[in-house]
């Protein structure tokens, strides 16, 4: 089933201003990083150093699915 | 979360061991614990937080936080150590959490948890406890679970929405969803410089100077976090003065006509907020009526004119007189035949008449002038409406601000030294808070340029990569990264936005039952707490009916993680049930608020902890309480000394003699009595 987002998402090497990405699979990066955020919440507290690296990887290997 | 039991162990004030059992009955879920002041009852409230996070309170609240181990069994039996011990259950387990302290070497140890089974305890193989507790009751909902009940009145004002926002926010968890926010913006900021790497030196250059911005603002952002700080320790000064003065007999009347007056300021304050918006949508609505007033009174002359000189047509068109005219028929059904004096009539409109399009062009004019020109006729009624109500509202906070003045010296020139000096204090500190005020309003006025001069840098860094190849692939990955942030943020807002109306409906449902006044709640997006009356005008609120809302809002938000225990949700963490531990609930409130807190409160959670003082403990409270206190205990102040002529101190609970306070002792320190 198409979702909303489907028809406006765009090729890889054609990025626009506007480039409107599909909601469901944001949702699944997003559930990707906060997973990822929340060990390294629960391993080192408030206090523990940010892991935009860790995103970064998340990101790259979704590139394709958005 | 069900706690079972907590000891203490020489914690504080508590001699040698002390246990309390804490009441699992759902129908009878109320633990009520019974003392005066001063002995002991906000130590048994920090010995939870203490033994779950090792967070003990504010030092303003907790004097000496150093001197855990109790003095007499330090001083007379060598005991160097103190414990806190808390059984509860979850999910079908029974746990026990211990920490204990050292003075020897001043170290808390981490905490210790234990499983029990079959009455003995079993090591558990968690490695890291407070990640396991930290997963019961989440560290940043634990300060809205047990609480210093009196506090609550400070959710009032700008500092009270601030403290409601937080809570609304720990109680959903969002705090490893607000981390993750983050560590997105880090990477879309490298994704950006990544691209501009791969772009021309003038794109890099630019990306520079955005960071260099970024860097500022981040400065200032900081700088606006520590005057919060300071405007925060200020509200909370003064909170503590006004209630210090309200509870000063010779202050007391004072103080309340200075809460009332405060209440109608800031109520007053808000009209003046929402007059000036009126003034600035009256430009957007007006201004080119206004402005084109004279231009289309001239317009509207020259259309009249050239109407008298019959330029342009009148209301009727060529094609209608034609057709009467060939008809031989009026349109209100006489004769025109040929030759009469009426058909030579109508023919002679023939010179006047228009087609339909010119005639549609003038009527569509004529009702475009009409428009500007009754709006332009309007503008400035409404112009003086609104300069009107706020020269009133103006007159109003002048009047207020002399009266608050006028309470303020008189407090001042007070002749019991002690009034005057928290006077002194409180102006002071009020003093504090303006200037802390005015430097954020400068420094938010900074930031808000540089926001400016980053968004003009922006615009030009990503026109100049558009034009590069091979800054594509970085670009549309810092895209994605801005997308999901956007995304986050609104699922965010969204969860946050359903929190607050369901607190809102919750708080509303216990003022509309227990309030004196008929009143309506509306905690706005800004979480600001306001009543209104059937007027929809605000109502001031006093310092009991402040407390009384902090105490709904408190119930309110337990109540809602409760709702939210088994929810599923991959940005928030579920909510949780736990015990709620109040110290203090009914500090200042009258006896019938004191009811209805009363009856609202273990209504809230599953388990409720009260720590009240005997004064609070009215007749109309325990009237209220009596069917769901399932325990009950009294904390009991032991002294070495003789009486010396004090008074017995003693209480009568279902028929029982229970002392407050003993003398001749062979300990000094406080000992937990049960109530049978």
């Amino acid at each position: 089933m198409r979702q909303k987002g489907d028809d406006m998402a765009g090729d890889e090497d054609e990025p626009s201003e506007t480039r409107a990405f599909n909601e469901r699979e944001m949702d699944k990066i997003i559930r990707q990083i906060v997973d990822k955020v929340r060990r390294n919440y629960f391993e080192n507290g408030e206090t523990a150093r940010g892991i935009p690296g860790e995103v970064k990887k998340i990101i790259e290997a979704n590139m394709d699915h958005v | 979360m069900l706690i079972q039991r907590i000891r203490l162990t020489n914690w504080r004030s508590f001699h040698g061991e002390n246990d309390f059992f804490v009441s699992q009955d759902p129908a009878k879920n109320v633990t009520l614990i019974r003392a005066e002041n001063g002995v002991g009852k906000t130590s048994l409230l920090a010995a939870i937080n203490w033994c779950f996070f090792d967070i003990l309170p504010a030092e303003s609240e907790f004097e000496n936080p150093k001197e855990l181990v109790n003095k007499f069994a330090a001083t007379h039996e060598h005991v160097t150590k103190t414990s806190v011990e808390i059984d509860f259950k979850h999910e079908q387990k029974l746990y026990r959490a211990r920490r204990t302290f050292d003075e020897r070497t001043g170290t808390t140890d981490p905490l210790r948890l234990l499983e029990l089974a079959a009455g003995g305890e079993v090591p558990r193989s968690k490695d890291r406890p407070d990640r396991f507790i930290n997963s019961v009751i989440p560290r940043e909902m634990a300060p809205h679970f047990f609480f210093y009940g009196e506090a609550t009145s400070r959710y009032t004002g700008a500092t009270g929405a601030k403290k409601f926002g937080e809570a609304v926010k720990g109680i959903l968890g969002s705090t490893v969803a607000r981390m993750a926010l983050e560590d997105l913006k880090k990477a879309w900021q490298e994704y950006n410089r990544q691209a501009s790497d791969n772009t021309s030196a003038e794109a890099q250059a630019a990306e520079r100077e955005i960071q260099q911005i970024e860097q500022k603002i981040a400065r200032y952002q900081e700088e606006v976090g520590k005057i919060d700080g300071e405007i925060e320790a200020a509200n909370n000064r003064i909170d503590r003065l006004n209630q210090e003065l309200a509870g000063t007999k010779p202050a007391k009347d004072a103080q309340a006509r200075r809460t009332k007056f405060e209440g109608q300021l800031a109520a007053k304050d808000a009209e003046k907020t929402k007059a000036l918006q009126r003034s600035r949508s009256w430009i957007q609505t007006y201004i080119t009526a206004v402005l084109a007033e004279e231009l289309v009174l001239e317009v509207a002359e020259v259309v009249k004119a050239e109407e008298t000189r019959r330029k342009l047509p009148s209301p009727y068109d060529k094609k209608l007189v034609n057709e009467i005219l060939e008809d031989q028929m009026c349109i209100c059904g006489r004769p025109v035949t040929i030759g009469s004096h009426e058909h030579e009539h109508i023919k002679t409109l023939l010179e006047t008449a228009g087609d339909q399009a010119v005639m549609s062009r003038v009527i569509s004019t004529g009702q475009a002038i009409g428009r500007f020109e009754q709006r332009a006729g309007t503008a400035w009624g409404e112009y003086e409406r609104n300069n009107e109500d706020l020269r009133k509202v103006e007159g109003e906070i002048q009047r207020l601000d002399a009266e608050l003045t006028e309470i303020s010296k008189e407090l001042a020139a007070n002749p019991i030294t002690d009034i005057a000096e928290k006077e002194a204090a409180r102006e002071r500190a009020k003093t504090q808070r303006t200037q802390a005020m005015d430097r954020k309003a400068d420094v938010r006025a900074s930031i808000t340029n540089l926001d400016r001069e980053k968004s003009d840098l922006v615009r030009r860094r990503d026109e100049l990569i558009k034009k590069s190849d091979a800054a594509k692939r970085y670009v549309k990955r810092a895209q994605l990264s801005a997308a999901l942030m956007s995304r986050l943020e609104s699922r965010l807002a969204n969860e946050e936005e359903h929190a607050r109306s369901a607190i809102e409906s919750e708080i509303d449902r216990i003022v509309q039952k227990f309030m004196r006044k008929s009143a309506t709640v509306k905690l706005d997006k800004n979480y600001q707490l306001r009543l209104y009356d059937e007027n929809g005008v605000e109502v001031a609120k006093s310092t009991g009916e402040n407390q009384l809302l902090g105490l709904a809002f408190t119930g309110a938000i337990a109540k809602y993680a409760k709702e939210r225990e088994h929810d599923d949700d991959d940005i928030l963490l579920p909510g949780t049930v736990a015990p709620l531990v109040v110290d203090s609930p009914f500090g200042h409130l009258d006896p019938l608020y004191r009811r209805g807190v009363a009856e609202f409160l273990p209504n809230l959670a599953s388990q409720v902890i009260l720590l009240v003082s005997t004064s609070q403990a009215s007749e109309a409270v325990m009237t209220t309480l009596a069917d769901k206190i399932g325990e009950q205990y009294l904390l009991t102040r032991h002294n070495r000394s003789d009486a010396a002529g004090k008074l017995t101190e003693y209480i009568e609970i279902g028929g029982n003699t229970y002392d407050l306070t003993t003398y001749n002792s062979e300990i000094e320190g406080t000992r937990i009595t049960e109530v049978a």
